[in-house]
């Protein structure tokens, strides 16, 4: 297949989970709040953007509730709201027709299609859950669709891969900057709801409390969402998948950079003792890890779409 | 009549492999009433399918790709074509047509600006007070040929391909393709229709255009211009040199301006510094006496 169309597979693939993970954020953090004090306010809505990496991009007051979440939910020019992120996806799919199924181009289109129909500005003023779960609710289904109706090729891996990926440096955002106001904000009751919250905001509460009950024990819950095996919103099983995905798309005896830093950020999340990490500098870790991730990104980009950045198209005409 | 033989030659040497390299070369002289084209061979080495054609512009074209991973690329085209004097053109002829409708009509693509021939209104300004109103076309254009040597010096290195035409004139240097530029630009803001001709030139030093001594020389590819004489035809003039067109003038194509008639351009796979190495050699071929007077 081309490189392009691997490329737009692939950002399809991290459009969509950005979307889904921005929604599942913004409905924790809003149902959080419900419970807190409104001097909590800005802070909430600065770990918010700090997570999605849009607190240097966004300029308006942090504790206006509404702006942020415009922001983060309509703003086009914010290239990492929901909105921006389902134009994209159904950008690159539009250009993808004839190699995506047509029920999943119709489920990206409808998605795009109804958040343009909707008066969303209206709608998060007054119900914003049920915009949240509509939004997560849409991405799952472009991701069943994309599952259950295309063969899995090579293209699809790489919409696979792009999701997991996407996904994995998601999830240890939220832990970076979740973890130190949870470990610093004392009061059991409080601190409880937020456990809750930053489970919740992944899905993992249930599956959480089925493995170790009812303790919600920060270094448990930090474990699990790191290191889980099978519960697949952790950082473990989002890389494990991706390496999975990669090994099907490359030949087997020769490994790519992407492989190696892949291998290498794997190994430090499956081997690291979270235990002392907790006591020692669990912020750096996550950042590095952060880094890793993102290199891994980098890597695929580099072997699959540019081959380097000065490898590329050129035209000449000579004298 | 001269018989000429011309080895195009470009080499590229690229740092590293690069791959999906698609070409297209214009090389091949044309057979019109001055000149004929007796034999032609292009080899590219990596080897390449190569599938010709002849362009709106009457050019002939080479395509040729080569996908598999490379790090050099030589286009070789040979071409061996006779070449006969061409005469003089109509002085009388008038520049009323210049005026009128229907001929402007017919001559539409080689009136308007292209590309490489926009210039500022002061190079447009100065053609029309060259021209003025002057009832003989082949005198008008000699007007703006002198104005085109007057403007520019032949100095080569000092412009580059795509180089806007104001700033050569300002900078008042350029190699052949500036000259031809300039002129063609100036003709047509003075209402005279000109083309650009790409072709091969048989001169040591092209800025005095004079046949060579020796048999054999290494020249780049060569361009000039070919202006409507109403009544007459196209008229070849060479605003590089003051020789006329003739049997040392070679030609492979004409159209707007360089980009119809580029000689090789292309793309590729792979790192932007290339290096490209462009030669033309041409020599004559010796006939016995019995030959030349055929």
């Amino acid at each position: 297949m081309l490189s392009r169309h691997a490329e737009d597979l692939y950002w399809t693939g991290r459009y969509i989970e950005r979307a889904e993970d921005t929604a599942r954020l913004l409905d924790v953090t809003y149902h959080g709040m419900l419970e807190w004090s409104d001097k909590d306010v800005p802070q909430a809505q600065r770990d918010l953007l700090e997570v999605l990496f849009l607190d240097e991009t966004f300029d308006g007051d942090l504790s206006d509730t509404a702006a942020v979440t415009e922001f983060l939910v309509l703003d086009t020019d914010n290239p990492g709201s929901i909105t921006a992120a389902v134009e994209r996806a159904r950008l690159n799919a539009r250009g993808l027709r004839d190699r995506i199924s047509s029920e999943l181009w119709e489920a990206i289109n409808t998605f795009y299609l109804d958040l343009r129909a909707r008066d969303l500005r209206a709608d998060i003023e007054r119900q914003p859950y049920q915009v949240y779960r509509w939004v997560r609710n849409a991405c799952q289904t472009v991701t069943g669709v994309a599952a259950e109706t295309m063969p899995h090729d090579d293209g699809y891996r790489f919409l696979v891969m792009g999701r997991l990926l996407e996904r994995a440096e998601m999830t240890c955002r939220l832990l970076d900057v979740r973890y130190h106001r949870l470990v610093d904000s004392g009061g059991a009751a409080t601190a409880f709801n937020r456990w809750a919250a930053l489970l919740k905001s992944v899905s993992a509460y249930e599956a959480y409390l089925k493995e170790y009950r009812a303790a919600v024990d920060p270094i448990k819950m930090l474990s699990f969402l790191l290191l889980s095996p099978n519960f697949p919103r952790s950082v473990r099983y989002c890389l494990r998948g991706t390496e999975e995905q990669l090994a099907e798309l490359l030949e087997p005896d020769r490994l790519t950079d992407a492989q190696r830093l892949l291998g290498m950020v794997g190994a430090k999340v499956e081997y690291c003792d979270i235990d002392s990490l907790v006591n020692a500098d669990l912020g750096g870790f996550l950042d590095e890890l952060q880094r890793d991730i993102s290199q891994v990104g980098v890597a695929i980009d580099r072997h699959f779409f540019h081959h380097a950045t000065d490898l590329d198209l050129h035209f000449y005409i000579s004298r | 009549m001269m018989r000429l033989e011309i080895r195009y030659l470009t080499t590229f040497e690229y740092p590293q492999q690069v791959r999906d390299s698609h070409n297209v070369l214009r090389a091949c002289p044309t057979t019109d009433d001055f000149q004929a084209l007796l034999s032609y061979t292009l080899t590219t080495d990596p080897a390449a399918r190569v599938l010709s054609h002849i362009d709106y512009w009457g050019t002939r074209l080479d395509v040729f790709g080569i996908r598999h991973p490379h790090d050099r690329l030589s286009v070789i085209a040979d071409s061996t074509v006779e070449t006969y004097p061409r005469p003089a053109p109509e002085p009388d002829a008038s520049t009323d047509p210049y005026r009128d409708d229907a001929y402007r009509t017919e001559h539409r693509e080689y009136l308007a600006d292209s590309p490489h021939t926009i210039a500022g209104s002061s190079l447009g300004d100065r053609a029309r007070q060259l021209v003025g109103d002057r009832a003989q076309a082949v005198a008008a254009v000699e007007a703006l040929i002198d104005e085109v040597r007057r403007l520019l010096a032949y100095e080569p290195g000092t412009t580059y391909v795509g180089m806007n035409l104001d700033e050569v004139v300002k900078q008042g240097s350029g190699v052949c393709q500036d000259f031809a530029h300039t002129l063609i630009s100036m003709a047509r803001s003075a209402g005279i229709p000109a083309r650009y001709v790409s072709g091969y030139l048989y001169a040591a030093d092209q800025s005095l255009g004079r046949p060579p001594e020796e048999a054999e020389i290494e020249v780049q590819t060569h361009a000039w211009a070919e202006v409507a004489i109403p009544g007459w035809g196209w008229w070849a003039v060479d605003p590089t040199n003051r020789e006329p067109v003739g049997e040392h003038h070679v030609k492979i194509g004409h159209g707007r301006d360089y980009d119809d008639v580029a000689p090789l351009q292309g793309v590729y796979h792979g790192p932007a510094n290339h290096r490209l190495g462009v030669s033309v050699r041409i020599s004559r071929e010796q006939m016995s006496e019995y030959q030349s007077q055929q």
